[in-house]
């Protein structure tokens, strides 16, 4: 074992087993001994504490509102409108609201403008929801990149074979443009587009007009790669696939790093934390529309230290509401995360949900979604 | 005056809560997880963790920074997990619960996957030669490790020097080495 095995053993051992244990609510417990300490009278005893709980509650609420109050909290008045990723589900969501207490269902979200791939479609077409993976910034200072997924309309030809959907699919990935006014995506594969993709069971070739544009650090052309990977076989849905690419004009390299003469493929699921975006809200897309009076709950997927993250609702720029979200499990491993929010008010809200540094208390990933309620 | 005072401790008050509510949500889990792993029992883990919250609070009119908070919350819980250690004598229950942990694990693993159960089998045993290091090097390596904290960020949480660290870190990844070189 070298020494960097060992090191990073012991760093998935020592996670693995801290997540063993799922430590228990004490806020309130932690407020009212706080409050006797304050009052100088003598700690509460540990087997006072429920009557404690109890009586912290109104205080808890205080406190709560305390956080919410803009300019409470620095945290509360750090605003983020970068980035975000639409539906997971590859079913479609159901179209109407189920008023109560059982938590609503989401409307039919706002995709982003359809767009045709690639230029017309001959002939007659259906319109579909393909995946696209899009690169983005991971926080709001923009120095480090991750990939999004986006579900876009899209018109196909009617019965479209596997690799003229995954073409169509790989053609919105390389078109961010239509996301300027929503997300700032880079776009590596401006002035590029795809001419053609091939399908077997054990590779899958995308031809493409160039090799990419200019102007991009590493990381990004790595990530621009990546995106098209990862496009093509989720719109294939037939697993990892190899992926190779040919050049038109027999370029040997995407971005002149990249060898068109080896094939890629996603990174192994541990490692996936390197690709993908570390926060993404699934639920509600973008620029939803739901009813009033719903109980309304966020979802999505993280992968953050021990699955922590952080999130904030906020209304009209107001935060309303924050709290903290554990996902099914911690990074390296991508878990799921879901918030209830409750029934909310008709308005124009945000959700935001963020991981802080363990170490210094920064902000190192997040991603908001804006949504209404009428 | 009486009332001006009354006001101001009010405020104090709940600037502190909102603070420790911030703190909170950021770092319970992790710390109590901190805590776990070196007293490894949980409701000891958890009041450790109170304890030192709620003495947060009641210092934040000095510390008045979230990362001042952090570091000082970090040496509470390491400081009252060894004092746990030393006075209530779970020194034995951890180990015991290694042997736990070790069936634990080989009971939940997925029977056909024969190269995660070498993996995890590793773990254990890692897990295991971590358990038996001397307090300081374990202690350490589970700050580096767990947390990814810096050797100042460990040195302060420590309160020793970031030189003793480094030789803590040092010795106790060989001894791990050696132990788990020696058994597989």
């Amino acid at each position: 074992m070298t020494p960097d095995d060992l090191e990073r053993r012991l760093r998935e051992v020592l996670h693995r087993e801290a997540e063993r244990i799922k430590p228990h609510e004490r806020r309130a417990e932690i407020l009212a001994m706080a409050h006797h300490e304050g009052q100088n009278v003598e700690p509460q005893r540990r087997w006072l504490i429920p009557a404690a709980a109890a009586a912290a509650v109104v205080l808890i609420g205080a406190v709560v509102w305390g956080v919410s109050n803009p300019g409470g909290s620095q945290r509360a008045t750090f605003a983020a409108t970068h980035s975000a990723a639409t539906p997971l589900s590859t079913t479609p969501p159901a179209a109407a609201a189920t008023p109560g207490p059982s938590p609503a269902r989401v409307a039919v979200p706002n995709p982003p403008p359809a767009t045709t791939p690639n230029g017309a479609v001959a002939g007659p077409t259906t319109q579909v929801s393909l995946p696209a993976y899009f690169v983005g910034a991971v926080t709001a200072t923009g120095d480090r990149f991750g990939l999004y997924r986006e579900f876009v309309q899209s018109a196909v030809p009617a019965g479209a074979t596997p690799a003229q959907t995954a073409k169509a699919a790989v053609a919105l990935a390389m078109n961010a443009a239509p996301f300027t006014n929503y997300e700032p995506y880079l776009q590596p594969w401006s002035g590029t587009s795809v001419t053609n993709v091939t399908v077997t069971p054990s590779l899958v070739t995308i031809t493409l007009s160039g090799p990419g544009a200019n102007g991009f650090s590493p990381a990004q052309t790595k990530l621009a790669v990546q995106e098209l990977v990862w496009t093509v076989q989720a719109a294939l849905g037939q697993g990892t696939i190899p992926v190779k690419f040919v050049v038109a004009g027999g370029s040997p390299m995407l971005f002149g790093t990249y060898p068109t003469a080896q094939t890629y493929n996603r990174p192994a699921p541990d490692l996936q934390y390197q690709v993908l975006a570390p926060i993404w809200v699934t639920s509600p897309v973008r620029d939803q529309v739901l009813p009033a009076g719903a109980t309304v709950v966020a979802a999505g997927q993280s992968c953050a230290f021990e699955g922590t993250t952080q999130w904030q609702l906020t209304q009209n720029g107001t935060a309303i509401k924050s709290g903290v979200a554990t996902a099914s499990s911690g990074c390296p491993s991508r878990g799921t995360w879901q918030v209830n929010l409750g029934a909310l008010a008709a308005g124009s809200y945000t959700f935001r949900m963020f991981e802080v540094s363990m170490q210094n208390g920064q902000v190192v990933a997040e991603t908001s979604e804006p949504f209404t309620v009428s | 005056m009486a009332e001006r005072e009354g006001t101001g401790s009010a405020e104090r008050m709940w600037v502190a809560d909102q603070a420790l509510t911030d703190l909170y949500a950021a770092y319970w889990h992790s710390l109590v997880r901190l805590s776990w792993l070196l007293v490894r029992d949980q409701q000891l883990a958890e009041e450790t963790v109170q304890d030192a919250f709620v003495a947060m609070h009641s210092r934040w009119s000095q510390l008045r920074n979230q990362d001042l908070a952090l570091a000082y919350l970090r040496r509470c819980v390491v400081n009252s997990s060894r004092s746990a250690l030393r006075h209530r004598k779970v020194e034995d229950r951890y180990l015991s619960s290694q042997s736990e942990a070790l069936t634990a694990r080989g009971s939940t693993q997925e029977p056909s996957a024969e190269a995660r159960a070498l993996e995890n089998a590793t773990g254990a045993r890692l897990l295991a030669a971590l358990g038996r290091l001397p307090r300081r090097q374990r202690e350490v390596l589970t700050l580096r490790y767990y947390l990814d904290l810096s050797e100042s960020q460990i040195a302060d949480a420590l309160s020793i020097s970031a030189g003793s660290v480094k030789t803590h870190a040092h010795r106790g990844l060989a001894t791990l080495r050696s132990d788990v070189e020696g058994t597989s």
